[in-house]
């Protein structure tokens, strides 16, 4: 595909997904209303179904995808492995704990999100004080050391599971699976993630030279122990920040980026932004779905995610030689 | 140019060279001969600033090598790494410009002059058809040649080659030697190349490097280093002489 159709059409698709998250629900509005009141609020129903209910969820949920396909593809490049997600490193399996105990504990659901983004810290750090000796940082053990910590946080997170109250498990499971229905205010993670989506894209040509690898990302002149750090960093941040917003979404991390490498985009300036955008609609559109499509039942997002992106990736895998 | 003084290298348990001081000039091209496991290839990543331990004794000009920034250093110094960690994923052209980092602004990206520096690069090694191709799709030649264009886009005042030659047929051999050695000439850059075949040393180097096993280096003219005592001496093989156009050629016994 043409490069400047796909950027056209992402911007598109991106758009799109938001304006029909704000329409799509149990009461009526249309994309015209819709319009009308971004660009002319005035109160009423529509208003307030708009700006307090859909606009908050659908910003909520883009942000949280773009930020998770964003850490996929950092850690893509950093790990050097394409099939590296965000969750390598064991920062959901701790933000899971840190939620899954404050639930037990009885905590609001604020306290719950403090927990998850205390418990994402609290996992970088271990992996980054495992892993980082002085100049020399070996990402294979950053690797292992993430997976290992993460089985471990994830017997945790079972165990946490298995003793609490019947009546709190449902809950967790949401959590578990990914649910952006009480997702707090979108504002801090679309900072984080402009934010971080810049600073990638300035960064973006020494990141396509720790791609190709890391000697030769020296011999050209790359100053190569500050940049994984910030790609490390970035991806933590990027991760953690989702991870709290919609509890551990997973597949978006993984697909983004590597969906838009198998359409031949693969220099970092394009292909990071592009994740972003990707990764965020197809999350605003899943989620759109998860509240309307078994109404009022809603589903766990994570779920949909993975049911409409599996087969998705599959055909791409496929289709490439 | 580039030169080391007194430098040791060594692995644990190793000392693969002593007290070796050498220097490559404009204009020179150097073969680095010995066997494997020797450590040549340390050598040429020390040479090329990638070995943190052995900085302190390369020079650059005149200066340390350590003391010279990362760009500057890319922008005199550049190396062709005999193994590639990983592979690309992009196309063979976007592999090629990457060569050009140190000259870029990093922050804007490349521009034009550096597309036709790296369009003219794979016009030199042959593979100007296969620019658009995805860099995972090429065979082991093209993506040798690939390596060799990506360092030529990067326009080293010293070349650092570790085995240039390896995976490419006859024709292209011929070919990137060719090459270097009109870059040496015409454009007075110092090359340096890890070498296997001995059909090419003594044809195409002005000097030699011999590296023995136990930790003893020899270096000088290719006239004065490439004779057959020294070469049985370096790979343990007996070899014959073969006088062509006023060429010798060593070919082993066996």
């Amino acid at each position: 595909m043409p490069r400047p159709l796909m950027v056209a059409l992402l911007l598109v698709i991106g758009a799109g997904s938001i304006l029909l998250a704000l329409v799509v629900g149990t009461y009526p509005v249309s994309a015209l209303q819709a319009i009308e009141s971004i660009v002319h609020p005035v109160p009423g129903v529509v208003h307030d179904v708009i700006w307090q209910l859909r606009a908050p969820r659908a910003l909520a949920a883009f942000a949280c995808g773009g930020l998770l396909a964003l850490a996929g593809a950092l850690l893509q490049v950093l790990l050097r492995n394409a099939l590296a997600d965000p969750y390598v490193l064991g920062v959901s399996s701790g933000a899971a704990l840190g939620a899954l105990l404050a639930m037990v504990l009885g905590a609001s659901e604020a306290g719950a999100g403090l927990m998850a983004v205390a418990g994402a810290l609290g996992a970088i750090i271990v992996v980054f004080g495992l892993t980082f000796r002085g100049g020399d940082w070996n990402v294979y053990r950053l690797l292992l050391t993430g997976v290992v910590l993460s089985a471990g946080l994830s017997a945790l997170v079972s165990l946490t599971l298995v003793l609490a109250p019947q009546a709190q498990v449902k809950g967790m499971l949401f959590w578990l699976m990914g649910d952006l229905a009480y997702a707090g205010s979108p504002l801090p993670a679309w900072l984080v993630l402009l934010a971080l989506t810049a600073f990638v894209v300035v960064q973006a040509l020494r990141l396509d030279l720790l791609a190709a690898g890391e000697l030769k990302a020296r011999s050209l002149g790359v100053a190569l122990t500050p940049l994984k750090l910030a790609v490390f960093f970035a991806a933590a941040l990027a991760t953690a920040t989702a991870v709290t917003l919609g509890g551990a979404i997973g597949f978006i991390g993984l697909m983004a980026a590597h969906a838009l490498r198998l359409l031949g985009v693969s220099r970092h300036r394009a292909l990071l932004p592009l994740a972003v955008v990707l990764g965020g609609s197809f999350l605003t559109i899943a989620d759109t779905a998860a509240r309307t499509v078994w109404a009022p039942q809603q589903i766990p997002v994570g779920v949909l995610v993975a049911l409409a992106g599996v087969p998705a990736m599959l055909w791409l895998l496929g289709r490439g030689r | 140019m580039l030169g080391c003084c007194h430098l040791t290298l060594q692995v644990p348990g190793r000392i693969l060279c002593r007290d070796l001081s050498v220097r490559l000039e404009a204009g020179q091209v150097w073969a680095f001969l010995g066997s494997n496991g020797c450590g040549k290839t340390t050598l040429i990543h020390a040479l090329a600033g990638l070995d943190r331990a052995a900085g302190a004794a390369i020079e650059l000009d005149g200066e340390m090598l350590t003391n010279v920034s990362r760009a500057g250093r890319a922008r005199a110094v550049g190396v062709l790494l005999q193994h590639e960690e990983t592979d690309f994923w992009g196309s063979v052209f976007e592999y090629v410009l990457l060569g050009r980092y140190p000259h870029s602004k990093h922050w804007r990206g490349f521009d034009t002059g550096d597309e036709a520096k790296a369009a003219r690069a794979l016009e030199a090694v042959d593979l100007a058809s296969l620019a658009g191709r995805r860099h995972i799709t090429l065979s082991g030649g093209e993506r040798q040649r690939a390596r060799i264009a990506q360092l030529l886009a990067q326009e080293p005042r010293v070349l650092l080659l570790d085995e240039p030659l390896q995976h490419l047929d006859l024709k292209h051999q011929a070919q990137v030697l060719a090459l270097f050695q009109r870059l040496a000439r015409e454009e007075r850059r110092a090359v340096a190349m890890v070498l296997h075949d001995l059909l090419w040393p003594a044809r195409c180097c002005t000097h030699a490097l011999l590296m023995h096993h136990d930790g003893t280096v020899a270096v000088g003219a290719a006239a004065e280093m490439l004779t057959r005592e020294n070469l049985e001496r370096l790979y343990g093989v007996p070899l014959a002489v073969v006088s062509h156009g006023g060429v010798g050629y060593f070919v082993p016994h066996v």
